[in-house]
């Protein structure tokens, strides 16, 4: 949990402050809280425990303690773009395990890291409710069907090549340049 | 729009019939998860520009999940004076084709399924449709019996007047007009309808103890955490109709006296959230949620709430700690919650497909309901077949409907022809079943005497390429990542069980690791705070007695013979 903030996170923090004086302070509303959180930060570092913590009133640990029991919380930076490999049983007997190695030989990392670059983490997930394409994968929220061994290859292309032709286009279009 | 009056909802029905049988051509894209999952946005997208390129007099609408994701994405065809057409696995370029083929008076029979309700058009046999069957006589629609998810697939499922033309809110109009509270209460208990959760306690006798406790708030909470791995009808409901749903938890509020509704959503549902929240957006508008609903007194509010994740929060009472803030354990009872639930009100806690068959029994009576089922198991029941089946999906089924039937004859039976090992039906709790067992009527009460249960209706099907001693440890694997780890048996015994169920399945033991699994097993059972840890036991101890071959083979050989 002792990631340095980078600057961008640190605004977001401050957003996050003023977002936390719509919610009232009430015990019920911690996991709304904390999703809220989420959702600007993509995850929880201790500083935003911390003010959460401040904003009801509560113990740090309490909040943490919490958090942790939810598997949606994240508690170090995923990757830009999350892969999320669905383990249930649908994909489990359509060898979803072999669809998470695929990922996880492609990108050199585990399941539950994030790539040196920030890019790519990947995650487990239970049953994302899409079964009857086992096995599933899910990129940035876009749900992949009858996944196969040799698809993940050609999905992380896409992905870097959609991120260069972005930069190509930034770049264009960036005053000063011609 | 508020609808105030029965004139209000006949405008409304009326305006619903028209889109639903339009002058012009209307081509209705299927946009849930799955839908989405195999490029029903671009497609949409697609078709909303060759519109405009061709000044194509067409409207483009959308509809729902019908519950085979692998048939996605769905298209429904509407041409004037002819019933829907339903066309799957539509592309870009199929759906240029069929635009193509029309101009031209033609009807592309290139992916068309069936054609949705025949007999409603004038009469006539159609040249045009010659040899295209109706859904109800074409796999994998025939011998169902979609009272649930008659609509799905087959209407806009945020068309108010389209569900109104479906017969939608003519229950809670009915109720709010003409039935006291313990007369809606009555119908429910009349029905024998049971949740559709997994536990199946009597929804009745459940509502009418929430409508005698005492105190001025309940709460109406509908599970829609939809937990157990390979269920997803919860989330069709939702998606391809949630106003049946909406209208089912007003009529449960109505009948317990809340004026407050949850809806407690899975967290892996994105897609459903927002879905959810434009729904009930448009709900008020209609006055059918809110202040004075359908023009009369009574108010209802609903919001809908994002879980965290976690399985044992599908158990009612871990439910209700999670959405007060707290980590989601089981709790003990009594109290039970419809004396003191959520903030310690008096609350009920219904499944999403119990609630989305409130509107039927009201409408129709609950007499008629319990017209079809078993004894003691009325209406009927979603079953999400999985696995290494030819055609995985979702059937809706009479209770009591035969298991092999469904497998062979509704669902295609097994993968390339391949013979099937065995069937868990009840997913994750239920037993699996040898592949000869499978002549048995799919009902609570037959599958408990078979010392299994039906669960919330996931069916796994395995063939022969399939070890139970892997699939069984990832099943033990699933509920010890999912234990809240409140009581010894589950965190501590269930935990134990994993271990040389992975040594077993690693080939580093002998045939009397069988024996500890027998006696941990036979410890933890009944001791367990709830069912996860109370379900564990039985499916590993079963699975040994009526697979033991695949455990013997693990234990002699070292190694899985069915892994390559
Ligand atoms: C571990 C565990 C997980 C459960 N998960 C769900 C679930 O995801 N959805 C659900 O409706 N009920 C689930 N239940 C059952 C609920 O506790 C409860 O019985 C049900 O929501 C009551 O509604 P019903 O009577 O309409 O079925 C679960 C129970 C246990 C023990
Ligand atoms: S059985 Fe398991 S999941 Fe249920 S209360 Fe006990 S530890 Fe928690
Ligand atoms: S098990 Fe993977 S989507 Fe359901």
């Amino acid at each position: 949990m002792n990631e340095e903030l980078t600057e961008e996170e640190k605004e977001a923090l401050k957003h996050i402050a003023l977002k936390l004086e719509t919610f009232e302070k009430h015990r019920g509303n911690l996991i709304p809280i904390l999703q809220m959180v989420q959702n600007n930060l993509a995850y929880l570092p201790s500083e935003a425990l911390k003010i959460v913590a401040q904003h009801l009133g509560i113990i740090e640990s309490e909040v943490y303690g919490v958090a942790t029991f939810y598997n949606q919380f994240r508690f170090h930076p995923p990757g830009k773009y999350p892969v999320k490999v669905c383990l249930g049983t649908a994909c489990h007997v359509k060898a979803g395990d072999i669809i998470l190695e695929n990922f996880e030989r492609k990108l050199e990392i585990s399941d539950g890291e994030t790539t040196p670059d920030r890019e790519f983490s990947i995650e487990r997930v239970a049953c994302v409710g899409c079964c009857a394409l086992a096995p599933v994968a899910i990129i940035d929220e876009t749900v992949h069907g009858h996944m196969a061994p040799s698809k993940v290859e050609g999905l992380i292309l896409r992905i870097k090549l959609q991120e260069e032709i972005e930069e190509r286009e930034k770049k264009k279009n960036e005053p000063g340049q011609s | 729009m508020k609808i105030k009056t029965m004139g209000d909802l006949d405008k409304l029905r009326e305006a619903g019939l028209k889109s639903l049988a339009p002058k012009q051509l209307k081509i209705s894209i299927s946009m849930s998860t799955c839908g989405h999952a195999l490029g029903a946005d671009i497609l949409y997208h697609e078709l909303v520009k060759e519109k405009a390129k061709q000044g194509l007099k067409i409207s483009i609408g959308q509809t729902g999940c019908s519950g085979f994701c692998n048939l996605e994405p769905m298209a429904v065809l509407r041409l004037h004076g002819r019933p829907p057409l339903l066309y799957t696995q539509v592309t870009v370029k199929k759906v240029k084709r069929i635009i193509q083929d029309i101009k031209r008076k033609k009807i592309t029979k290139q992916g068309l399924l069936c054609t949705i309700g025949s007999d409603s058009v004038s009469g006539e046999p159609d040249p045009a449709l010659n040899n295209i069957p109706d859904y109800k006589e074409v796999s994998p629609f025939k011998d169902q019996h979609r009272r649930l998810l008659e609509n799905c697939g087959i209407i806009n499922p945020l068309s108010v007047s389209e569900y109104v033309a479906m017969e939608g809110y003519s229950a809670l109009y009915k109720a709010l007009y003409q039935m006291d509270p313990e007369v809606v209460v009555d119908e429910v208990i009349q029905s024998g309808l049971r949740g559709r959760g997994g536990a199946w306690f009597p929804t009745g006798i459940k509502w009418d103890m929430a409508r005698k406790a005492q105190h001025k708030e309940k709460f109406v909470i509908c599970n829609a955490d939809e937990g157990d791995p390979g269920a997803f009808k919860d989330r069709t409901i939702m998606e391809g109709n949630p106003f049946k749903l909406f209208e089912g938890i007003v009529l449960a509020g109505y009948a317990i006296g809340s004026h407050q509704g949850l809806i407690y959503l899975r967290e892996e549902y994105p897609h459903t959230y927002e879905f959810l929240n434009d729904a009930v957006y448009t709900a008020k508008r209609y006055g059918l949620l809110g202040k004075n609903i359908l023009g009369s007194n009574f108010n209802f509010t609903l919001k809908i709430i994002r879980g965290g994740g976690s399985y044992v929060c599908g158990e009612e009472t871990a439910l209700m700690d999670s959405l007060e803030g707290e980590m989601g354990d089981p709790r003990l009872r009594p109290p039970f919650p419809i004396e003191k639930g959520l903030w310690e009100r008096p609350t009920i806690v219904n499944n999403v497909e119990t609630l989305a068959n409130i509107p039927h029994i009201i409408e129709h009576g609950g007499e008629s309901y319990a017209g079809i089922g078993t004894e003691k198991a009325k209406g009927t029941k979603i079953l999400s077949v999985i696995g290494k089946i030819k055609q995985p999906g979702l059937y809706e089924v009479p209770l009591g409907t035969n298991l092999e039937h469904v497998i062979f004859n509704m669902a295609g039976g097994p993968l390339n022809g391949s013979q099937i090992k065995a069937v868990q039906v009840g997913s994750p709790f239920g037993n699996f079943l040898s592949g000869e067992k499978l002549d048995i009527s799919l009902d609570p009460e037959t599958l408990r005497s078979m010392g299994s249960m039906i669960g919330s209706g996931v069916i796994v099907v395995l063939n022969q390429d399939t070890c139970l001693v892997d699939i069984l440890l990832h099943t033990l694997s699933f509920f010890v990542e999912e234990s809240c780890g409140k009581c010894v048996p589950c965190r501590e015994g269930v935990f134990q069980m994993k271990e040389i169920m992975t040594a077993i399945y690693e080939g580093r033991s002998t045939m009397e690791d069988l024996t500890s699994l027998h006696d941990i097993g036979g410890m933890i059972k009944d001791f367990a705070l709830c069912a996860l840890g109370g379900g564990a036991p039985s499916l590993i101890l079963n699975g040994i007695r009526d697979f033991r071959k695949d455990f013997e083979a693990h234990i002699t050989t070292g190694k899985c013979s069915w892994t390559s």
